[in-house]
């Protein structure tokens, strides 16, 4: 009992120190803007990485959950004698959630995974220290570029991901579960407006901006060693996975407030 | 120049500092001795500002480096620089592109100048023609040249040496020492050195101190030291361990 608690009481005071150092990399963020110009330079390099190459695996798993999705959906609604119907609740589903979130979660991965890792080991071999000997605010060099890179990237991101994840279920409704293809792209058009679209795109820009700040913080923050490297990188997965499905849960519901 | 006066640091439970008083006046080179883990590194931090004391404060040039924030103090970086002990190599850029980096970070420079200076810089440490190498593929003294050059290149006012010859041959070691010394002449660089090698800390330094339980326990001149009866010192000084004292 006394150990249970013990080690809920840690937990929760590591878990407040976790909110302390986010809320000062905030304020650093903040700081940053506020005196120095931004690197541009470095931001078109982050794009580079972070957007450009991430393309192909955000186009592959947007591409598989259109398919999956349309397929399954196709399955009841063709029993109800609605196949055409697939088509409106793939793209539905992907401009407002399957979208933003798989590719969300697959930027998670790879961006977050390679954020924390690389400001981890430069933080434990010195080059933090280094940067800030050299009159480099480490926040100026390191994050705000990131931050504004993924801003950038995660909006065309998302947009490629539904755009193939739709174009996905189009190829399996129509030439492969033979649905009407004028009924489909009618109906598509009809039941998804811009809006839906939007609500995509403001997710993407937050979860961006989440994923972003939690593995900087826990990079810059990790721990000695190789060991505080890998545990700093799985932590930034984990938490920046997590807060990204909860921001998600609580950005659906202020926008449905909103919008309805 | 610089005053500490008197720094505690505390790192996790274990009092690292406790009490260190140091004058470093313009101009002069202060060699910094003592056994491995007594504090030289953490020393050399807060003259930089890059950790802050407990308790105690830094004077740079009559200002106090205490309660500055991180933006505050680059201007005040802007007038050092530092050779870290593991040489803190930028390992995403080449040689030439972490040599250039406070050049760049400046931007007094044009981008030919830069690239002179970086020759020149390379030439000073033994390692012309390297620019395009990057840090992985470098020795350990390579890359602490390399530090070495990307610390000096910009010429600042003091300079903080964090072992500069650890792990070097016997040759190259004494063409830094010359450097060091040359930096010193020409430019009148103050410089604060942190050295295991009794030998150059001899040949370098206006004054040596002997850092001991996280205090100064020797201050002097080469000859004062190389002199001392204190045993301590002695022991340090001719490299001999409690030990062997024990069984003489
Ligand atoms: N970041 C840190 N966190 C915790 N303890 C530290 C940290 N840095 C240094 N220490 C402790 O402070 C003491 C002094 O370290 P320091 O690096 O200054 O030694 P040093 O005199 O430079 O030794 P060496 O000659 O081996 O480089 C060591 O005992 C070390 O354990
Ligand atoms: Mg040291």
């Amino acid at each position: 009992m006394i150990d249970f608690l013990q080690i809920v009481g840690r937990n929760f005071f590591r878990f407040l120190k976790h909110c302390g150092q986010y809320a000062l990399l905030l304020i650093d963020i903040l700081r940053s803007l506020r005196h120095f110009s931004i690197r541009w330079n470095l931001v078109a390099q982050q794009i580079v990485f972070m957007g450009v190459n991430s393309l192909p695996v955000v186009i592959l798993t947007g591409s598989c959950i259109g398919a999956v999705f349309a397929s399954q959906i196709h399955l009841k609604f063709s029993e109800l004698g609605m196949g055409s119907g697939v088509g409106p609740v793939v793209a539905y589903a992907m401009c407002r959630e399957l979208g933003p979130i798989i590719c969300g979660l697959m930027i998670a991965a790879r961006v977050g995974a390679s954020i924390s890792t690389e400001l981890g080991s430069m933080k434990t071999s010195e080059q933090v220290d280094a940067l800030r000997s050299m009159a480099v605010y480490p926040t100026d060099y390191l994050v705000v570029p990131r931050l504004i890179a993924l801003l950038i990237s995660m909006p065309l991101l998302v947009s490629f991901s539904i755009f193939f994840g739709i174009g996905a279920g189009y190829v399996i409704s129509v030439p492969v579960l033979g649905v009407e293809p004028a009924y489909y792209i009618n109906n598509t058009l009809r039941f998804t407006g811009s809006q839906d679209v939007g609500v995509g795109l403001i997710k993407s820009v937050i979860f961006g901006f989440v994923i972003c700040t939690i593995c900087c913080e826990r990079g810059l923050n990790c721990g000695h060693g190789a060991q505080g490297v890998g545990k700093a990188t799985t932590e930034a997965v984990v938490s920046s996975t997590i807060a990204l499905l909860v921001c998600n849960f609580f950005i659906t519901f202020l926008l449905n407030a909103w919008m309805s | 120049m610089i005053s500490l006066r008197n720094i505690h640091k505390t790192l996790n439970g274990q009092k690292v500092l406790q009490g260190i008083n140091l004058e470093i006046s313009e101009g002069e080179t202060l060699v910094i001795i003592g056994r491995s883990g007594c504090g030289k590194s953490v020393t050399l931090r807060h003259i930089l500002g890059l950790m802050m004391p407990d308790q105690g404060e830094v004077l740079f040039e009559g200002q106090n480096l205490m309660g500055l924030s991180e933006i505050e103090l680059i201007p005040i970086r802007q007038k050092m620089g530092m050779l870290f002990q593991n040489g803190a190599l930028f390992d995403s850029m080449s040689v030439g592109e972490n040599i250039a980096f406070p050049l760049r970070e400046e931007g007094k420079m044009t981008e030919d100048e830069i690239q002179s200076a970086i020759t020149e810089a390379l030439e000073m440490v033994n390692l012309g023609g390297q620019q395009s190498k990057m840090p992985a593929e470098l020795s350990g003294g390579m890359k602490k040249r390399v530090s070495l050059a990307r610390a000096t290149v910009r010429k600042p006012k003091l300079l903080l040496y964090d072992e500069p010859t650890s792990g070097l041959d016997p040759v190259v070691s004494d063409s830094i020492n010359k450097l060091i010394l040359n930096l010193d002449k020409t430019l009148n660089m103050t410089n604060v050195v942190v050295t295991h090698d009794m030998r150059s800390a001899c040949e370098i330094g206006d004054r040596i101190v002997l850092l001991h339980h996280g205090k100064v326990h020797f201050l002097g001149t080469p000859e004062e030291i190389k002199s001392s009866q204190d045993p301590i010192v002695f022991h340090f000084v001719n490299g001999i361990s409690d030990a062997s004292v024990a069984t003489e």
